[in-house]
């Protein structure tokens, strides 16, 4: 016997359930609605906005990307159009899809966190917020917020008092000991947890003996993550108890089921959106044949369930 | 405000042919009807050139003809690195996961007199903007520059045969010897003309240089590294001189460009 119709909703944050567990990463699919044309956003479990700044920013100087093995740099530096700009410009046709719509926000302090996070109280279909304390090319903010177990837990405290909204923080890979970190986040207030945001990484063109990047450094992404990423999304969902929402150089359904495995709830497909521009549809299918061959109705029953080594 | 996404498909094509023209510069010719269809000058295709991981990105490159009723189009690309040394290695019958059109086409400009200046590779946008207007090329020059006779393809085959075209070689070993930007000045009409170039990133610069000497129009078509080629990742960026707000002092080649004003940007 197979199963028609397994049910794939699933929750991402205290308050906030998905149809499904496959959403578009922040910074690879734009503020989302542009990317209507492409396929039916409708299908997808929801998207994260490109993350905004209180203040427009142009970005760094160009090259902002290069190709390494099975994934590529980046060190785009949060180009976007501002707070301001996107509320009046972007929310509007975001509203009007028919897909969790999570916005990610990233401040310089505390209080310009908390200030962002209020804007969007008043605001109508906005199913979440993502804080973004893990960017690796903001140097004002950004990835300091992520590094500190103490700097983290206060900034989610401070913006769970002013926001009505579920608030996801979206973690760092490049510390020690990242379950620590969730576990301040969480404890924080945090709704759910995302992770992991790019690793840092650097390339070198030999022949010029320079930098090959305008800002030297940038966050690593695609397939070559993906061990890394598993492995702390597995020491995260088994330390907290808010739902974890896992990512990193996912590719195909079979990626995001051993995520899933793992303990993630949910998944974010980024950088492979950028090769394969309908990959997380593809994603979905596979997860909801996986369940029907597996005979697994509902995917609650899959998140987390990881036999012991042979 | 950033323009629109591009309503962009993805198409499996066959390769049809692929053979060397010059030294390390190779045209394909692929069976993709629905790309055929929809592709315009100096738009892009970014191609898959390997189904594994490597190269892990796509490569841009743009359309040198394209024959609507039959199906197929045609490229011309220089090997320089893994992908193309992936494409060089597709034989017939092999096929490409591709997706386009991306990007913006060449208008062709209402001017009197148009300067096509190509240098090597970049040649194929400019030439399929001549087969696109048969009624305009006693309007157009095209101006071709190659490094050396033997990275120089025939060009009777690749343009429109009624099209004034001039050589340089850097070398003299073919056409004239010299870069081809020396060329401009005596092919321009004061006031009538406008230039068209593509080709690598100096030659481009000197070019928008050249027209501003004149006070003439200048358009190029950049090719500059990419990740997506459809505005998801913003990596294509490119500076402009003067920017309304912050966020719009780089703009993105894929969505903007490829074909940009080459007076407003940073060279
Ligand atoms: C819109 C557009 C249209 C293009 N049209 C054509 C075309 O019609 N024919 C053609 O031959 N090429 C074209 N190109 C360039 C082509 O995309 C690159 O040559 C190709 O991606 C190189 O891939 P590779 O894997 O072989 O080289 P890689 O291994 O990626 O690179 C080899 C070396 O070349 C350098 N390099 C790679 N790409 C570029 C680039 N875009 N600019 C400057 N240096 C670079 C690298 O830094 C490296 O040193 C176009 C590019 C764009 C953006
Ligand atoms: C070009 C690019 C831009 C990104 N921009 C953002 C961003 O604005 N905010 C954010 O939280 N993460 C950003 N990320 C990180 C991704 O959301 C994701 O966490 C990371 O790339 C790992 O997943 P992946 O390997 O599937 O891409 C960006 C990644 C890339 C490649």
């Amino acid at each position: 016997m197979t199963i028609e119709h397994p049910d794939l909703s699933t929750k991402i944050a205290e308050g906030l359930i998905l149809r499904n567990p496959v959403m578009m990463a922040s910074g690879t699919f734009g503020h989302g609605a542009e990317y209507a044309c492409l396929f039916d956003l409708g299908k997808i479990g929801g998207l994260v906005t490109k993350t905004i700044t209180r203040h427009p920013r142009a970005g760094n100087p160009p090259p902002r990307t290069v190709e390494t093995p099975a994934g590529m740099l980046n060190a785009i530096g949060l180009t976007n159009p501002g707070i301001d700009a996107f509320i009046a410009e972007k929310i509007p046709p975001l509203t009007a899809l028919n897909t969790a719509c999570i916005v990610s926000i990233a401040g310089t302090s505390d209080l310009e966190f908390a200030d962002m996070a209020a804007r969007f109280n008043d605001l109508e279909g906005i199913a979440a917020l993502e804080l973004n304390i893990s960017s690796p090319n903001m140097k004002d903010g950004g990835m300091l917020f992520g590094c500190s177990e103490r700097a983290a837990h206060n900034v989610t405290r401070v913006v769970k008092a002013v926001s009505q909204l579920p608030i996801i923080v979206k973690l760092t890979p490049n510390v020690t000991d990242i379950a620590a970190i969730a576990a301040a986040v969480e404890e924080g207030g945090a709704d759910g947890i995302a992770l992991i945001n790019t690793l840092l990484g650097m390339a070198i063109d030999i022949d010029a003996r320079r930098p090959i990047l305008g800002n030297i450094t940038g966050g690593l992404s695609g397939p070559a993550i993906k061990p890394v990423a598993l492995a702390m999304v597995w020491k995260v969902a088994n330390r907290v108890s808010v739902p974890v929402i896992g990512m990193g150089g996912i590719a195909t359904a079979r990626d995001a089921i051993e995520f899933l495995v793992a303990g993630a709830s949910a998944i974010q497909v980024g950088t492979t959106t950028f090769v394969h521009p309908f990959a997380a549809l593809e994603v979905l299918n596979g997860i909801a044949n996986y369940c029907k061959t597996h005979q697994i109705d509902r995917i609650s029953d899959l998140i987390g369930n990881m036999h012991p080594p042979a | 405000m950033m323009p629109a996404i591009p309503n962009f498909i993805r198409e499996v094509a066959v390769v049809q042919h692929n053979e060397p023209i010059a030294q390390d510069i190779y045209l394909m010719r692929l069976y993709a009807p629905r790309l055929a269809t929809a592709c315009g000058p100096a738009q892009f295709l970014q191609i898959l050139t390997d189904s594994g991981l490597s190269p892990f990105l796509r490569r841009p490159f743009s359309v040198l003809r394209a024959d609507r009723t039959a199906g197929w189009l045609d490229l011309i690309y220089d090997v320089i690195g893994t992908g193309t040394a992936r494409l060089s290695a597709a034989r017939c019958g092999d096929s490409r996961d591709i997706i386009g059109p991306l990007g913006n086409p060449f208008d062709l400009p209402k001017s009197k007199r148009v300067l096509l200046v190509a240098g090597g590779v970049g040649l194929v946008p400019l030439a399929f903007l001549a087969w696109e207007h048969p009624d305009r090329l006693s309007d157009m020059i095209y101006l071709m520059g190659a490094a050396t006779a033997a990275r120089l393809p025939d060009m009777s085959a690749l343009l429109p045969p009624d099209l004034p075209l001039y050589i340089t070689t850097d070398d003299g070993s073919a056409g004239q010897r010299g870069l081809v930007t020396e060329r401009i000045a005596e092919h321009a009409m004061p006031n009538h003309t406008t230039l068209l170039t593509c080709g690598p990133h100096r030659m481009m610069a000197r070019v928008a240089a050249i027209a501003a000497e004149l006070n003439a129009p200048c358009f190029a078509a950049l090719e500059n590294h990419m990740a997506c080629g459809f505005g998801a990742c913003v990596g294509c960026a490119v500076e402009y001189k003067t920017y309304p707000t912050e966020d719009r002092r780089y703009r993105y080649v894929c969505l903007e460009g490829p074909v940009v004003n080459a007076h407003e940007i940073v060279w």
